[in-house]
């Protein structure tokens, strides 16, 4: 029960501070009618959960550090109910073809994006397999 | 103040996509990830109610207006989740499962927008 309240601990953290990096990224790149800040942030939430999910082959990480990132971090970075609400507006307010862009870029942007992090991170991991994270501090 | 709201909104949501979907991953033994399905359903849907709710005070001033902030940013944005959407359907696709590859992708990204559509709506007409 204890481990479980320190998970939800990281988790309520990292999703803070996700949460907060996707607001200030949405406040700094708004710049037209299209919501560049969410396709950043969801194409870069999926590749670095595709990345940890790669690296977590090859490498040990705790428990709660796995979930404050990954579930936490990542998953708060990134959203589905603001892709959907975005996509309702731009094709409420300006027209189907604008809102089935943003639909395909978002969507396939971020399936490649989690299978190219994926790709990487389990390289990287199959490379450090026999380092220690506490050594590579040193 | 927006800070510490936004903070809130975001680590409430976080913290319950957790606990809702090992629930509900815990009760299905079946390769099929329902469970962010669920999760990013039910986001989307109340994040149109709380925008239609709320729409004569949020329009036009998303980014200033703290009830906003903490709610369609903070809580509804980080409950719900593109990053583990990504890796399960590519973890499908990994295992050539590809019907439940693109039953998944429709599931999530038609039935949030439908949803979000329709509950937007309620409130509005």
């Amino acid at each position: 029960m204890a481990a479980k309240i320190n998970n939800l601990f990281a988790i309520a953290i990292g999703g803070a501070l996700g949460t907060l990096l996707r607001y200030h990224l949405n406040v700094n790149l708004f710049f037209d009618f299209m919501p560049n800040a969410t396709i950043v942030e969801n194409l870069a939430g999926s590749f670095c959960l595709g990345f940890l999910t790669g690296l977590l082959l090859h490498k040990k990480f705790p428990e709660w550090l796995k979930l404050g990132l990954g579930v936490g971090l990542f998953g708060g970075f990134t959203t589905m109910s603001t892709f959907a609400a975005d996509t309702f507006s731009i094709f409420a307010l300006h027209s189907s073809i604008d809102a089935l862009k943003y639909l395909s870029f978002t969507l396939f942007g971020a399936l490649a994006m989690a299978a190219i992090g994926f790709v990487v991170g389990s390289c990287i991991g199959a490379r450090n397999k026999n380092k220690n994270w506490e050594d590579s501090l040193r | 103040m927006s800070t510490v709201l936004i903070a809130l909104g975001g680590s409430l949501g976080a913290a319950l996509r957790y606990v809702l979907s090992s629930v509900l991953s815990a009760r299905n033994s079946h390769k099929f990830p329902t469970a962010i399905i669920a999760v990013n359903l039910l986001g989307a849907g109340g994040l149109g109610f709380f925008i239609s709710y709320y729409y004569e005070t949020i329009t036009y001033s998303f980014y200033t207006c703290n009830i906003y902030l903490c709610f369609g940013v903070g809580f509804f944005g980080a409950f719900t989740t593109f990053s583990t959407f990504s890796l399960e359907a590519i973890g499908l696709l990994q295992r050539k499962e590809y019907n439940y590859f693109f039953l998944y992708i429709f599931l999530t990204i038609f039935g949030s927008i439908v949803l979000f559509s329709i509950s937007f709506m309620f409130f509005q007409y």
